[in-house]
């Protein structure tokens, strides 16, 4: 019987309990530092981290090169997308000028 | 300076991309692709609340959906108090020194250093002056020039 709600994830959703295999020094690992009440927690957490990074890998994977020459005639070099940004913040620069309240 | 990916205890790696790296990668720049790529394998990669502000300047209605599915994936930091203040201290004490940054710049530095974050640019003579930051030591195989 599931135990812990949904609340203990920070998710909205039912829980699930599934059946992993995890090296038995590995296991060992986590018993030693983690409390039993908050594995569950600590290998959502791992999950989450890692998801996090391949899902973030997988879309700079598939974003690598969107931006098209045709679209972006002002950026088809790396010395003009420098220029691109350096005007655009130029915009910003603060300057003091005499007499500025 | 060490060259690990460095991870925090939420799992955020330890680096805050400008807004050039992201456009040199969005353009097919293979440096910055590869740059950007071994540097997410160490964890959740940040850009400042300026650098998205700047991505979505550049951006053609075409290239919306790609663009904003790859802002989605990094942490956008906001300008929260903390940040304002040290963007606000950091143009003082530049301008104390007779020297000028632009506000985007000052932004983006006092985002990194608010957040303990190492800076990852291209430009990185615009920031020798911010003192305490730290920016990603590129090679030249990194840099786009």
């Amino acid at each position: 019987m599931a135990t812990n709600t949904s609340s203990d994830y920070e998710y909205g959703d039912k829980v699930h309990k599934i059946t992993v295999t995890i090296p038995a020094t590995l296991l060992a690992r986590m018993t030693e530092y983690i409390p039993a009440r908050r594995r569950s927690q600590f290998i959502v957490r791992a999950i989450e981290e890692q998801l996090a990074i391949e899902e973030q890998l997988a879309v700079l994977e598939e974003s690598a090169g969107a931006w098209s020459d045709e679209n972006h005639p002002d950026m088809l070099t790396e010395a003009d997308i420098d220029q691109w940004i350096r005007n655009l913040r130029g915009t910003w620069v603060l300057e003091d000028r005499v007499g500025h309240e | 300076m060490a060259l690990g990916c460095w991870k925090t205890a939420l799992g955020m790696s330890r680096y805050l991309l400008d807004t050039g790296p992201v456009i040199q990668h969005l353009r097919g720049h293979k440096p910055s692709i590869q740059l950007i790529r071994r540097l997410a394998s160490g964890g959740k990669l940040s850009i400042a609340a300026m650098t998205r502000i700047e991505i979505r300047v550049g951006m053609v209605a075409a290239e919306q959906y790609i663009t904003q599915k790859l802002l989605t994936r990094f942490t956008t930091l906001m300008l929260d108090r903390a940040v304002a203040d040290r963007t606000g201290d950091l143009i003082a004490a530049m301008r104390q020194r007779g020297a000028s940054i632009a506000l985007p710049d000052a932004m983006i530095a006092a985002t990194a250093l608010a957040n303990n974050l190492i800076l990852v640019t291209y430009n990185q003579a615009h920031f020798v002056d911010v003192g305490g930051l730290s920016v990603y030591p590129l090679f030249d195989s990194d840099s786009p020039t």
